[in-house]
């Protein structure tokens, strides 16, 4: 298992890039991945579309991803944004 | 004005303690049937015969639109077949939905009989089958045998076997 | 609507909505991955919910909650279909029916009801919070609509590098639901790439939003100010569609804008595809793309948009839920009418004068009309047997559980429509026969192992239209019946001699004898067994019929053909001597004056008659019906050729007075033990005339 900290406290299309290409790194070694958004206050699409993509590359291939310390805020956005919590 | 007293002794009788029949005639016997069991008479019309069918079934007629079986009577209780004349009636009974008619030599009246004489027992002999028997009853110095419909009615079910 | 009503119209729904369900669920065992029936199971949930809350089964409302999470967790491929998960699921809709169906709604066990729901949490729970899920629809609960609000169809699609101009759609989005309350919310994320072959600073997403807001449209345009320019977004005001309709969901769109426009001819079918294939693409309204293309001006679009707009209005007002009884009372009333016509017609014919034709004239237009809302009422009547099938599947499977057999049920010919009088009455019988081929014609998986078969056996239910009747086979590939142990039967009961030479099928047909099946144990004729001489009287009673065909260690096929519809045909009216008959039309090939030399009596098949080179049975009718007859020697009577499967058989009548629509009348089983007679009708002069059977005939005939 592993844990990615997201220490930005908006979290967006800056960081996009970046989280993207650990998060796929991290699919590939670890069978479960938990995102903690503990310090997160705001994602932009970018960020719910990753993690969308990333959720159906691993329930495919049979590994979870999980998110940690979601804000109730947060949890807002992710629903606007197609996610569901 | 005596007389005036006993009729309206008998309207009340009527609405409080009587019970309501079809009387008919069939030989010289006097029938009835409960006028709840009864419902309609009409005169004989054309009737249209049925193969393989018990005996006492003269065949079915149209009812406005609806088919209803129609059984003599007098083959029912046995009796000697009769022609049929412009007296003969068919009674059409509806007992729980089912109708039938049933025909006999002539329908006399609507008689309200007062509960205390009819005869729930009977102890009674006839020609007809027990069963088929109510109750007797006297009205107007005249004896009425009050006919079970149901039992009359109930013809068990013909068989129609899958292969002869 | 009274309490009562709601209620009633509810379980009516929920038997229909839980069929389905039960029938889909054994599906989903069978294909665990199958998206579709997910979606299905799903939606059957949800819609027992809301409908259970509007008919105040607060029980019921709640539990179809669980449920419908448990199958959103399900799609969303959060939970697993287990064979655990399908015994939930079964045992929860029996819960169900038990708190729909059973007279006092809440003798249903609360504590069942709580073992159930703590079952559903134990796939739903823990996970729920953190593991990744996603959504395209958000469901908010409606409330009543407040007078001034308004109803906007959102449409937003972005441009793919929108990120670059540092605009976030999520924040447009978030903006634009501050507005007012979301109806509906539905992410479209269909172009979202795999995983590993997105661009993570790319927009894929587009959303449609229901909106109900006091807002004005120009404020809502404001919110997209940044992005209206060179990204998709269309506002619509759809207040009409949400006003004035209570609960209900919002209608779909029936037609799609691209279909109405192939129906006007504005667009080819090869033009829409090509559109379709660029808004794929490209996102933009087909309309727009149509006239970019130059394949219709503006104003064509315009004049689809308002069809468009014209059909969701009518779909709206075009379905009603009618009681069955009052069609029954239709029908009834259309019988009553054709006997007045009839009536009628033979007046007609007794004026000899031009009245008399101008009466005819007149009638025969009637009778056009009349035959054609005869034909509407009827296509009213028929259902598609699917539904009585389906249902079927949940009771195939558990039956099989329970015997440790394996078998898979096949159906075919599901969208075949019967007569709804049929449908109701076809039920039972076929239960009965179903259950028989599971409990004695599929054998055992080791069993059909040894004998060289697949581990599971399969049940066929099969339903065509053929020649004006339909046909149900149920048909099984297991051990099928052992003719000789008939055989023994038979002549056990004294149906037939120890030596008789006996066709198969006649011995077969054995089997539909009461208490053939019965009298002893049922295996020892490995096949058929209990009571199957009911589903004969059954069929019977349906004016159809029912054959069976076995080989031994390959199957049973058992054939039940049917009526098309059993109120109203057309007959061939046939006099003999004072009596007159009614002959289905569908069984009368011809109507011949034979030869002289054409009649022959032959030893052992009685009298015959040569017709077209065959010798075919010659039927005396006036001595099978027991009456008298005017013409005894054939060639100056009449002949009717009639046939019924593939028999042929020649019917001596006095005269065919004509031809009619007929209202067909059962007759209770008591008035005639014939055969030959299966019903009556009233003629248009008021009388009654039987209606004879070809097939009744041929069997009592004695074959």
């Amino acid at each position: 298992m592993k844990i990615i900290k997201i220490k930005e406290e908006t979290f967006g299309i800056k960081h996009a890039r970046d989280f993207y290409n650990s998060l796929k790194d991290e699919l590939i070694d670890n069978d479960e991945v938990v995102l903690d958004f503990a310090g997160v206050k705001r994602i932009d699409l970018s960020i719910a579309q990753i993690i969308i993509a990333a959720g159906r590359s691993a329930r495919k291939n049979k590994k979870t991803i999980k998110l940690k310390s979601v804000s109730e805020n947060l949890k807002y956005q992710m629903i606007i944004g197609g996610l569901k919590l | 004005m005596a007389k005036t007293a006993a009729i309206e002794n008998k309207i009340d009788d009527a609405s409080f303690s009587c019970k309501k029949f079809v009387s008919f005639l069939i030989e010289d016997e006097t029938y009835g049937i409960s006028v709840l069991k009864v419902h309609e008479i009409i005169a004989m019309t054309e009737i249209t015969e049925v193969p393989k069918t018990l005996d006492y079934i003269k065949g079915v007629i149209n009812l406005r639109g609806k088919v209803v079986p129609v059984i003599d009577l007098r083959l029912r209780f046995k009796m000697e077949e009769r022609q049929y004349d412009c007296y003969t009636v068919i009674i059409i009974a509806d007992t729980g939905g089912r109708m039938i008619g049933m025909i006999v030599d002539s329908v006399s009246d609507v008689l309200n009989i007062p509960e205390e004489k009819i005869q729930q027992t009977v102890h009674f002999s006839s020609g007809i089958e027990p069963d088929f028997i109510e109750s007797i009853a006297y009205a107007d110095n005249n004896l009425v045998i009050i006919l079970n419909v149901e039992n009359i009615v109930s013809i068990e079910e013909l068989d129609k076997p899958g292969n002869p | 609507m009274s309490e009562i009503d709601i209620r009633s119209i509810f379980k009516t729904e929920a038997k229909e909505i839980i069929e389905n369900l039960e029938s889909d669920v054994v599906r989903l065992e069978e294909s665990s991955e199958d998206e579709k029936i997910i979606n299905r199971i799903f939606r059957y949930f949800h819609t027992l919910k809301g409908s259970s809350g509007i008919a105040g089964l607060t029980h019921v409302y709640e539990f179809s909650h669980l449920l419908e999470n448990l199958l959103d967790d399900v799609r969303s491929g959060h939970v697993e279909v287990t064979d655990s998960l399908i015994d939930l699921i079964f045992d929860s809709i029996d819960w169900m029916k038990g708190a729909i169906f059973s007279e006092d709604g809440t003798e249903v066990s609360e504590n069942n009801r709580e073992k159930l729901s703590s079952r559903i949490y134990a796939f739903t729970a823990g996970g729920r919070e953190v593991i990744t899920k996603e959504t395209d629809e958000i469901k908010i609960a409606r409330e009543p609509v407040e007078s001034g609000a308004k109803y906007y169809n959102i449409k937003a699609f972005f441009k793919e590098d929108i990120f670059e101009s540092g605009i976030d759609p999520l924040m447009i989005i978030e903006d634009l639901m501050s507005m007012g309350r979301v109806v509906s919310n539905r992410v479209i994320k269909k172009k979202l790439p795999s995983f590993e072959s997105m661009d993570p600073e790319c927009c894929y997403f587009g959303w449609e939003i229901v909106l109900e807001t006091e807002s004005a449209v120009t404020e809502i345009k404001d919110v997209f100010l940044f992005v209206e320019e060179e990204n998709n977004i269309t506002i619509e005001d759809e207040t009409s569609n949400y006003r004035n309709k209570g609960s209900e969901e919002k209608l779909p769109l029936e037609k799609k804008i691209g279909e109405i426009m192939v129906d006007k001819g504005i667009l080819t079918d090869k033009e829409l595809n090509e559109v379709v294939t660029i808004q794929d693409k490209e996102g933009d309204r087909i309309g727009d793309i149509v006239v970019k293309k130059g394949y219709a001006t503006k104003d064509d679009v315009n004049i689809a948009l308002i069809e468009q707009e014209r059909l969701k209005k009518k779909i709206e007002l075009q379905t009603v839920r009618v009681d069955t009884i009052k069609l029954d009372n239709l029908l009834n009333l259309l019988g009553e009418i054709v006997i007045g016509q009839s009536t009628l017609t033979r007046i007609a014919d007794e004026i000899d004068n031009e009245y008399g034709d101008e009466l005819k004239r007149a009638l025969y237009g009637i009778n056009r009309t009349t035959r054609e809302f005869q034909e509407q009422i009827m296509s009213i009547r028929m259902i598609p047997i699917g539904p009585t099938f389906n249902q079927f599947r949940r009771f195939v499977r558990d039956s099989a559980h329970l015997l440790g057999k394996e078998i898979k049920l096949i159906i075919e010919g599901g969208e075949t429509e019967l007569d709804k009088t049929v449908i109701e009455k076809i039920g039972d019988p076929l239960k009965h026969m179903i259950r028989n081929s599971i409990d004695h014609g599929i054998e055992p998986p080791e069993e059909r192992v040894a004998a060289g078969k697949n581990r599971s056996g399969e049940i066929i239910l099969r339903a065509y239209h053929q020649e004006g009747n339909v046909f149900i086979e149920i048909v099984d590939d297991g051990r099928g019946i052992d003719i000789e142990k008939v055989r023994e039967k038979a002549i056990h009961l004294k149906y037939i001699e120890p030596d008789e030479e006996i066709a198969r099928e006649k011995l077969l047909s054995f089997l539909f004898m009461p208490g053939f099946s019965t009298a002893e144990k049922v295996g020892d004729l490995s096949g058929r067994g209990v009571g199957m001489d009911v589903v004969k009287t059954n069929i019977d009673s349906l004016r159809g019929s029912v054959e069976i065909k076995s080989e031994k260690g390959s199957g049973s096929t058992v054939k039940i053909k049917l009526p098309l519809t059993l109120a109203i045909i057309d007959s061939m009216l046939v006099r003999i001597g004072k009596n007159r008959y009614i002959i289905p039309l569908l069984s009368v090939v011809e109507t011949i004056r034979p030869a002289k030399d054409d009649i022959k009596t032959i030893e052992g098949k009685g009298e015959v008659l040569l017709y077209r080179g065959e010798f075919i049975t010659l039927v005396r009718l006036y001595d099978v019906l027991g009456i008298d007859a005017e013409y005894h020697n054939p060639w100056e009577a009449l002949v009717v050729i009639a046939e019924s499967e593939d028999r042929r058989l020649g019917l001596l009548i006095d005269d065919m007075p004509g031809q009619q629509q007929i209202v067909i009348k059962s007759l209770d089983n008591y008035i005639t033990k014939s055969r030959a007679i299966s019903g009556a009708s009233i003629l248009g002069d008021g009388t009654v005339a039987l209606i004879i059977d070809i097939f009744g005939l041929i069997e009592e005939l004695g074959g």
